[in-house]
């Protein structure tokens, strides 16, 4: 299956290709969204995250040998919060999710080569935990990848199960013994500085890294205001400090949560605009 | 009526109709301890202007009153509603505000129908996000305020603005809530409902009960306060006040 990689002739609405695919699919791959000036500094910001990290085990996240997920990685530095606000990825996710939008969580995902993942790791991100809707009419999250390294289809890429958003919320998901043998998966394989955005009812599982390259991906999951912020990933005081426009409130889930206006989207937020 | 699991006749009324009334839900020594709670939380609101809520000449409403009275606190897993709730909601239930609700005579609602949530991206008539239980506490007479649903309407599609009415009481197809003290009634989030004129002689006295998921947000001027956070002594009582992992599985409950 092909993606429709060219960007839309206005960057920050969908193509009308772009949204038919979308709708079908549940997922879209933007090659490019971070230039490569962008892409340097943003590397050199989640490197710092990670140094700092990988000093001091206290700071949240996951350890296994397999993978190591930096959780709230917008609280290490402030290009990584401006990330949450891309000018050419926000308004995109903006119209599929709803001006209510708001962040759910945040981490910085690191998959050495080697570790094994089998079949039983696709899943959907609402199903079993956003209960009382109806997800197949619904479009509760939307997960945005962003690729620090050139990820190849064995490279650890994410893949997803194109149109299964739209399935009901009891569909059985098959048994496979690896996530790659799932019959019709595709892997969001894609070069550094691209970003893949899907809806977190979309199946989905990380593959296998049988590349020799440490996958680097940040993860933004987008979803309501009203919606609660993954547990631990609620802005510290001094992120929220941070937040000064309407948007990046909204984003942080500090703005009233059923009532009130929508932000609108700024020009303020590109990154290095100084809004954090 | 014993505690009991809802009935099939009940869950299928609320799925088809968006409501549901639950008739002597507070048995009578419940409801005089019930009163007595609300009655002493209406006079420290009164004595202290500083205590959230509004007053209005047509509404005063005390915000958070779980806050005021541990029997207030204890109506949140009422043995004859609460089981019919989670039924209803999951077992990821979890409070999104409460209140007093007092309208004196006279008072009138002009063009007051409403949903309660028109949220973009939920599909509405097929996911249910809230269920709002309402006790009565007086009597609440023909013309006494009483509120108003409209059947099946919870049916209807997000953004779908459907017709209001200067009275109330106008709209066609409108069930009034007048039902006598002790009982209590359930409407769903997407239920189009609006409070009627009080043309009664007799203040009409709701306390309100909002619950949801656990993953959504509380209003913030509902959020606990240390004290009734330090009260809630159950995972689930914690759950209930939006003190657990939202997105983790649900606790379990065990009914008093």
């Amino acid at each position: 299956m092909s993606h429709p990689g060219e960007p839309a002739s206005d960057a920050s609405r969908l193509s009308a290709k772009q949204r038919r695919f979308w709708d079908e699919n549940g997922y879209l791959v933007l090659p490019g969204v971070l230039p490569p000036a962008e892409l340097a500094a943003v590397r050199r910001a989640a490197g710092e995250a990670e140094a700092r990290w990988r000093a001091d085990p206290a700071l949240p996240g996951t350890r296994i040998p397999e993978f190591e997920e930096i959780s709230a990685i917008m609280e290490y530095h402030p290009l990584l919060f401006d990330l949450a606000e891309h000018p050419r990825v926000l308004p995109l996710i903006r119209e599929v999710l709803g001006p209510g939008i708001a962040l759910i969580d945040h981490a910085f995902y690191i998959t050495p080569p080697g570790g094994v993942i089998d079949g039983t790791a696709w899943h959907t991100d609402v199903r079993t935990r956003v209960r009382g809707i109806h997800h197949a009419g619904s479009t509760m999250m939307v997960r945005a990848m962003y690729a620090l390294t050139d990820i190849a289809a064995d490279g650890g890429a994410t893949l997803v199960l194109p149109g299964t958003h739209r399935q009901p919320d009891d569909s059985a998901i098959p048994a496979v013994a690896m996530p790659e043998l799932m019959p019709g998966a595709v892997p969001l394989a894609c070069a550094a500085g691209s970003a893949y955005f899907f809806n977190g009812n979309l199946l989905h599982s990380p593959g296998n890294n049988r590349s020799s390259v440490t996958r680097r991906v940040l993860l933004y999951n987008y979803g309501h205001k009203w919606m609660r912020m993954w547990q631990g990933h609620g802005p510290s005081p001094r992120l929220a400090a941070a937040a000064r426009t309407p948007m990046r409130r909204q984003l942080l889930g500090l703005t009233p949560p059923y009532r009130g206006p929508d932000a609108e989207l700024t020009a303020a937020g590109q990154p290095g605009s100084g809004a954090s | 009526m014993t505690d009991a699991a809802p009935s099939a006749e009940q869950k299928l009324f609320f799925a088809a109709q968006g409501y549901l009334v639950v008739p002597g839900a507070l048995a009578a020594a419940e409801l005089a301890a019930v009163h007595r709670a609300a009655a002493a939380a209406e006079a420290r609101w009164r004595a202290d202007p500083s205590l959230p809520g509004v007053r209005r000449p047509d509404l005063e409403q005390v915000l958070g009153i779980m806050e005021y009275d541990p029997v207030l606190f204890d109506l949140i897993e009422q043995p004859r509603i609460f089981p019919l709730v989670r039924e209803l909601l999951g077992a990821d239930v979890m409070m999104l505000d409460h209140d007093y609700f007092m309208t004196p005579p006279g008072a009138t609602i002009p063009q007051g129908w409403h949903f309660d949530l028109d949220l973009p991206g939920v599909d509405h008539p097929r996911s249910r996000l809230m269920v709002k239980v309402f006790y009565v506490l007086s009597d609440i007479p023909p013309g006494g305020g009483a509120t108003l649903v409209l059947p099946g309407s919870h049916r209807t599609p997000g953004g779908t603005k459907l017709s209001n009415s200067e009275v109330p009481e106008d709209l066609p197809g409108a069930v009034p809530m007048a039902l006598p003290a002790g009982s209590a009634y359930l409407i769903n989030d997407r239920t189009y409902h609006s409070a009627g004129n009080n043309r009664s002689s007799v203040w009409r006295r709701l306390l309100i009960y909002t619950y949801g998921h656990k993953w959504m947000r509380m209003w913030d001027e509902y959020r606990p306060s240390p004290e009734l956070a330090a009260r809630a002594a159950t995972p689930h009582r914690r759950q209930l006040l939006g003190l657990t992992d939202p997105y983790g599985p649900p606790v379990a409950w065990e009914p008093a």
